[in-house]
């Protein structure tokens, strides 16, 4: 056996980190990676006819921006009810997608001959659960006050910290 | 291919010529059209194999999917039409697989469309269909694909089979098992 590369104390076998998997399309797929997951893939599908909604779960938060044969696409619209970017549809063409904070896993929607590429985006997806009324909430400031305490408390500016919904549960932002 | 050859050729090529030399493709894809296949029917005179399609025996990283347009078979049988090989077990190495072999024979794809027969036929004479290979944890799962043990081989009366590539673009890819 040859080792390829030292890897700090250690030795190495260099493998191109390209793969191919025949699945039956119009079905959805979750892909899970052993080790941590790459930052930066692209995926591509070749078939006659259908295609998939595949899913990514990842291990720690962030957000993952898609790209479908190079144009920026963006989330599916937020989801009141259900607190979350709403399910893909698969009628919004290649690239529909959205990353699910918390639970921390991207949803992307693929066709034949599209290629999909993904890289993180520099921020983080959380839910805030406060056990409070929403009435409670607003008379102490609500939002801005919210965002201001949080970002003090981080000592970030505040513009870096965007609330997308407030909804009653007791409050969850 | 990614082991960075000279563009113009500097000595012949190793043989046999169908052996791979370098890493799987990205992309790829062949499609053949209206081609007429003439009297495979198993056999050849000396007693070779003689089949209409063989899956490259030293392709362990990536077969593009086929698809075969309105193509002709005559008196071609069930044994005479295919032979898909299966993964090496001496490709389950550290320094090339890994654990288990190289999957790209598991994953070949060849979709045939419009397809018309004469004379001896093989028993899946459909005019769509896919052809995958007899890997139970894949085609068996797939519904409405019928098993040749003959051909090593599921003949699935589908086109909904596609090849899903993914690549890490990350710069610690070669060097990182993900």
């Amino acid at each position: 056996m040859m080792d390829h590369i030292w890897d700090a104390f250690y030795t190495g076998q260099r493998r191109m980190a390209r793969f191919p998997a025949a699945l039956w399309t119009d079905e959805d797929y979750t892909i899970e990676f052993s080790g941590t997951n790459p930052k930066k893939m692209r995926f591509m599908l070749d078939a006659r006819v259908g295609a998939t909604k595949l899913r990514i779960p990842y291990p720690v938060a962030g957000s993952i921006q898609v790209y479908a044969d190079g144009k920026k696409k963006s989330m599916t619209p937020w989801d009141d009810a259900l607190g979350r970017n709403g399910p893909l549809t698969k009628n919004k063409g290649c690239g529909e997608n959205r990353f699910v904070g918390i639970e921390n896993f991207l949803e992307f929607y693929i066709t034949p001959g599209c290629l999909i590429e993904i890289e993180p985006k520099d921020s983080i997806m959380t839910k805030v659960r406060m056990d409070w009324s929403l009435a409670e909430f607003y008379s102490d400031g609500g939002t801005t006050r919210f965002v201001d305490r949080l970002a003090a408390s981080l000592g970030i500016s505040s513009s870096r910290i965007k609330t997308v919904a407030i909804y009653e549960g007791s409050v969850v932002v | 291919m990614n082991d960075g050859k000279d563009l113009m050729p500097t000595m012949s090529s190793s043989l046999p010529i169908y052996k791979s030399h370098g890493e799987g493709n990205w992309g790829g894809t062949i499609k053949v059209e209206k081609v007429d296949f003439v009297n495979f029917l198993g056999k050849s005179r000396c007693g070779a194999r003689h089949v209409v399609f063989e899956s490259n025996p030293d392709g362990s990283d990536k077969i593009p999917p086929h698809s075969f347009n309105s193509c002709k078979f005559t008196n071609v049988d069930d044994i005479g039409f295919a032979f898909l090989n299966k993964p090496n077990p001496g490709w389950a190495n550290v320094k090339d697989c890994g654990n288990f072999p190289c999957t790209a024979p598991n994953n070949l794809i060849f979709s045939f469309k419009g397809t018309t027969y004469s004379g001896a036929m093989p028993s899946a004479s459909s005019r769509d269909f896919t052809l995958v290979p007899d890997d139970k944890q894949v085609a068996g799962t797939y519904p409405g694909c019928n098993h040749k043990p003959a051909m090593q081989a599921y003949v699935c009366l589908t086109n909904n089979i596609g090849m899903l590539m993914f690549e890490s673009l990350d710069e610690d890819a070669w060097d990182r098992a993900i």
